[in-house]
C-alpha cells in the first residue's frame, strides 16, 4: 500500500502519465482557445473541430461584417471590461482582426447591435468549446 | 443579409449547432437536440417580441 501511494498520484494514475496528460490538457484547451475546433483536433475529433472552427468563424467573419465592434482591453468600467473577455473568447479569431484594425464598428448601422450579439456569442461559444476539450483530454468524456 | 428574420435563423443555427455538439454525442440524438434548440431560439425570440411590442422603449 505504501508503494503503491508512493509511485501512482491520487487520481490511481502513474505520475509519469499524469504529467504527459496534464501538457496534453494544456496544449490542447490552448490551442483550442487560439483557434476554435483545434484542441479537438488534436484530440482527432475531427467531426466537433470542423462544426466548432465553421460555426465560430462563421459568427465572428458574419458579425464584423455587419459592422459589429470589436472591443479593445479597456477594463476602465465593468461593461467595457465584460465586452472585451467574451469577444476575447474567440483567440486569433478576435486578435487579428482587432491588431488589423478592423471591426471598429458603426453605432448608428442598422445591423450593429445584431452584429455585436454574434461576435459575444461566438467568443462564449468557443469559452465553452475549451471546456468540453478540457473535458475530452481528461477521459471524461467520449 | 439585414432582415431581422434572416439574422435570427443565421444566429439560431450557428449557435444551436456548436451546443448540440458539445452536449450530445450520437447522430439520432444530436438531430433532435438540434431541432429542438433551432425551434426554441426562433419560437421563443419571435413570442418575446411579440410580448415587447406594447413598451414605448
Amino acid at each position: 500500500m505504501e508503494t503503491q501511494s508512493i509511485q501512482e498520484s491520487s487520481s490511481g494514475f502513474p505520475e509519469a502519465g499524469a504529467r504527459t496528460g496534464t501538457v496534453r490538457t494544456a496544449i490542447a484547451c490552448v490551442a483550442g482557445w487560439l483557434v476554435p475546433g483545434l484542441g479537438h483536433a488534436l484530440l482527432a475529433k475531427w467531426g466537433r473541430a470542423f462544426v466548432f472552427f465553421g460555426s465560430i468563424t462563421a459568427m465572428v467573419v458574419i458579425g464584423i461584417q455587419l459592422q459589429g465592434r470589436l472591443f479593445g482591453p479597456d477594463f476602465g468600467d465593468f461593461f467595457s471590461a465584460m465586452k472585451f473577455i467574451a469577444e476575447a473568447g474567440c483567440g486569433l479569431l478576435y486578435w487579428i482582426p482587432w491588431l488589423a484594425g478592423m471591426g471598429t464598428g458603426d453605432p448608428t448601422a442598422y445591423t450593429y447591435d445584431y452584429a455585436n450579439v454574434f461576435i459575444y456569442v461566438a467568443g462564449l461559444l468557443n469559452m465553452l468549446v475549451v471546456v468540453d476539450v478540457f473535458d475530452i483530454a481528461l477521459g471524461r468524456k467520449p | 443579409m439585414k432582415t431581422h428574420l434572416l439574422l435570427l435563423l443565421v444566429f439560431s443555427i450557428l449557435t444551436s449547432l456548436v451546443l448540440t455538439f458539445i452536449a450530445k454525442n450520437g447522430t439520432r440524438e444530436r438531430v433532435r437536440y438540434f431541432l429542438v434548440l433551432l425551434c426554441s431560439f426562433v419560437l421563443l425570440s419571435i413570442v418575446a417580441g411579440w410580448l415587447m411590442y406594447p413598451f414605448p422603449f
